[in-house]
């Protein structure tokens, strides 16, 4: 199984990295820095770049997985403003972008799959992630680790298949 | 009983122990009310050369504090949030975190501290006619005897008059030893005392 690095990308960047399935995960959070206008998005994803650069050198993955960003699709009950949705694609392509650059194998996993594989409802509140997360041996520290762990057990569960 | 220290007494204004020392002249001092060189008041120019050395050893200091901080708040951080995970999962399977949170303050107190503690709350509750007394939760709670200091008490009996025989230790004890030999110091002291006076 491939060394995989997994990462929930929103304001704060939560990431598992796997060595192997049953290897510990090294967990974190990685904050994005805050801007006072919400539309200077230049210094965001250039910080977000510049940690995952890191990430990859530190860690030497041979798979990125990142969990999607929420699109609406008619829900009425989406909160969402214009400017988190162009951050969160925005997140997403840097990440597919340096997963190409450094040559990795890029998996996109949906958020309602990954919070199946977690806690067997697609529709998981943050809190049970984490209380999923933790009751299966993992150390999250918030809801966006235990995203991370989400994105990666489903990713591992595919390349199993 | 340790010595209490004393304020070095104040030398007179130019002299130190009889010694003239040297006192800037009173033109260095500037006109009554107004700042002389060196005075920080921001009344007189401070050039830019000193305030550029100054900024750029507080920017370097800063960075460095900075950098301690940020790494120490990110391990915080995350030690933090494990904890409340872990938390967040031991109360979804039953655990009263309220009872473990008292448990975990009380571990952390000294056992004596809290026998106290517990026996006050025992009389206050008496004293209240609380409803809680009925739980009998602190009722066979005893406060301990406070720690005797045997060298402080012979001490003091020697300062105070009392006899060598008052020793309340047994023979061939420590304790008798001790008590002893700071009584005979505390009847020489009471000694010195008066003949001071």
């Amino acid at each position: 199984m491939p060394r995989l690095l997994a990462i929930d990308c929103s304001s704060h960047v939560g990431f598992a990295f796997f060595a192997s399935p049953t290897a510990t995960p090294k967990l974190g959070t990685f904050k994005l820095p805050k801007s006072w206008a919400q539309e200077n998005y230049g210094p965001r994803f250039k910080a977000f770049h510049d940690w995952l650069c890191d990430v990859v050198t530190t860690f030497e993955p041979e798979v990125l997985a990142f969990e999607g960003p929420f699109l609406p699709r008619g829900s009425s009950s989406f909160s969402s403003t214009e400017h988190t949705l162009r951050t969160l694609i925005g997140l997403a392509s840097i990440a597919e972008l340096i997963a190409n650059l450094r040559n990795l194998r890029c998996f996109e996993v949906n958020v309602s799959t990954a919070k199946k594989r977690l806690t067997g409802d697609g529709r998981a509140q943050k809190n049970d992630m984490i209380i999923a997360a933790t009751a299966l041996g993992y150390e999250v520290a918030n809801d966006h680790e235990a995203d991370a762990i989400a994105v990666a057990l489903t990713v591992f569960d595919m390349l199993e298949a | 009983m340790a010595e209490r220290a004393k304020a070095k007494p104040k030398a007179a204004k130019g002299k130190v122990k009889g010694k003239a020392i040297a006192v800037l002249p009173k033109k260095s001092r500037g006109a009554k009310g107004k700042p002389g060189p060196g005075h920080n008041s921001g009344m007189h120019a401070v050039s830019d050369e000193v305030i550029g050395r100054h900024l750029d050893t507080l920017k370097a200091k800063k960075k460095a504090l900075d950098k301690v901080v940020n790494d120490y708040k990110d391990d915080l951080d995350q030690a933090r949030g494990v904890y409340r995970s872990a938390r967040k999962l031991a109360k979804k399977e039953g655990v009263n975190l309220k009872a473990f949170d008292i448990m975990s303050e009380l571990e952390s107190e000294d056992m004596g501290h809290v026998q106290v503690n517990y026996a006050d709350v025992a009389r206050y509750q008496k004293i209240t006619d609380s409803p809680l007394l009925q739980l009998e939760m602190f009722q066979g709670m005893l406060a301990p005897e406070p720690a005797v200091d045997v060298a402080l008490q012979g001490q003091n009996a020697g300062k105070g008059g009392e006899p060598a025989d008052n020793n309340p230790y047994p023979a061939n004890t420590d304790d008798h030893v001790i008590w002893r030999e700071n009584h005979q110091l505390g009847v020489k002291q009471a000694t010195e005392a008066l003949t001071r006076h």
